[in-house]
This record gives C-alpha cells, sequence and structure tokens, in this order.
C-alpha cells in the first residue's frame, strides 16, 4: 500500500518534470513567434482592441495565443509547485497548495480561452 | 527518507551558498520565473480588460507605451532572456551535454542576455528618440 502511493507520486514527479521540459521548448517557440509578430515586425504599430481582432480573424494567431496560454500557464504555475515543494516540507501543506495551484490554472485556462473566444466570434 | 528542517533552515543554507555560480544561477531563475507568472497575471488581467469595455482597453494600451511602462518592458525583457537562456543550459545538462562546463556556459549566456538587453534598450531608445 505505501509502495503503491510512492510510485504513483514519484511518476506523477516525472511527468510534471517531464511537460516542464516539453512546455518550456513550446514556450520558446511561441513566444518568440508572439514577439516578433506583434512587437518586432512593426514596432511603431499601435495595438488596440480593432487590430487585435483583425489579428485574431487569423487562424495562426488564434492557435499561437491558445498554446502560449497553455504552455505559459503550465510552465509557471508547475514552476511555483517546485519552488513550493523545495521549500514546505508538510505533505499536507504540499498537497492543498497543489491543488490550489491546479484549480487555478484550469480556472484561469478556461477565462482566457473566454476572452479570446469572444475577441475571434463577437469582433 | 530525509529529515526535513524547514524554511529559515534551507534559507540559510542556500543564502550562504548563494556566491557559488551554481546556488546564484538557481536563484536567479527562480527569482526571474516568480516575476514572470506575476506578469502573466497582470498581462491576462489587462487583456481581459477588452472582455469589460473596449475604451478602457485603448486607453490601457496608450498608458503602456509611456516611457517607465517601456523601461518596465526591458527589465521583463532581462527577465525572460535570463530565464529563457538558463532554462537552455538546464535542458543541456539534463541531456548530459557541458556538464563539466556548468559555470563557463553560465557565464556565457549571462553575457549573452546582457548584451541582447542591451540591444533591445538601444532600439527602444532610438525608436522612441530619446537621444
Amino acid at each position: 500500500m505505501q509502495q503503491t502511493v510512492h510510485l504513483k507520486a514519484s511518476r506523477r514527479s516525472f511527468w510534471l518534470w517531464f511537460f516542464q521540459r516539453v512546455s518550456s521548448v513550446g514556450l520558446i517557440v511561441v513566444l518568440l513567434f508572439h514577439m516578433i509578430a506583434l512587437h518586432y515586425i512593426d514596432p511603431s504599430a499601435e495595438i488596440d482592441l480593432l487590430s487585435t481582432k483583425i489579428r485574431l480573424q487569423n487562424l495562426v494567431f488564434v492557435l499561437a495565443d491558445i498554446f502560449l496560454l497553455g504552455f505559459a500557464l503550465f510552465h509557471g504555475l508547475n514552476g511555483v509547485r517546485n519552488v513550493v515543494y523545495d521549500y514546505w516540507p508538510k505533505p499536507g501543506t504540499r498537497k492543498i497548495i497543489s491543488s490550489i495551484l491546479l484549480v487555478v490554472g484550469i480556472a484561469v485556462f478556461i477565462w482566457g480561452a473566454l476572452v479570446l473566444a469572444y475577441l475571434v466570434l463577437l469582433g | 527518507m530525509e529529515k526535513h528542517r524547514g524554511f529559515p533552515y534551507y534559507t540559510k543554507r542556500v543564502l550562504r551558498a548563494s556566491l557559488e555560480t551554481g546556488t546564484f544561477a538557481h536563484l536567479l531563475h527562480r527569482i526571474t520565473g516568480l516575476l514572470i507568472v506575476v506578469y502573466l497575471f497582470l498581462h491576462m488581467g489587462v487583456i481581459s480588460l477588452a472582455f469589460i469595455n473596449g475604451q478602457t482597453f485603448d486607453d490601457v494600451m496608450v498608458t503602456f507605451s509611456s516611457p517607465f511602462f517601456l523601461v518596465m518592458d526591458l527589465v521583463l525583457f532581462a527577465g525572460v532572456m535570463i530565464h529563457g537562456l538558463n532554462g537552455i543550459r538546464i535542458m543541456l545538462f539534463d541531456m548530459g551535454l557541458f556538464t563539466r562546463k556548468q559555470k563557463e556556459l553560465f557565464w556565457g549566456l549571462m553575457v549573452v542576455a546582457i548584451v541582447s538587453v542591451l540591444i533591445a534598450t538601444w532600439l527602444v531608445a532610438t525608436a522612441k528618440g530619446w537621444w
């Protein structure tokens, strides 16, 4: 019983470690695209609501934004979890903070996707 | 199983070791990472304004082109460059590369980060006519 729990925990930490790497490579790619397309091609361009809505009529930008949202949230919040686990020894507190971070991540992802859908569909 | 000694113990140990290149890199990675998470939430909050009122969104975007926010952008850029380049360094070690040149690689990448921030500062300053 004790061993099963231990195995499950170590398997979970492996996958979290692995996806921290996957999301970091994804972030480098998507963030470069985000910065080049929005700020480097035309640095003097004013970004306002109208130009944003026009930009989001292109599916490539919508996909890039969704992936940026997901990768950044996972990478950031899992990073916070790593910091918490390094400094917080109590298993109970760790579990509570993990759950809070998970709920925050899912909620903010849904919120971000809704804002994006609003900008795409009602633009 | 390792005995847990709590927050003050580890903080003291980390601070004492922070002059070592590896610990310094580790702390820098943490601090920049946490700052970028804070920025992520602020960034999303601002974009969400479009949900509430389009005019508010446009006004806020104009505010963000003021010198103060442009300097903050450069601070963010520095943080992202440091975190990203050091992150690549960490993954190289995961793959077993450069493991005997960890310190040299860190300082080399930090030189790259500093140069890129200087170039970005020059680009912003030139575009805004600060000199």
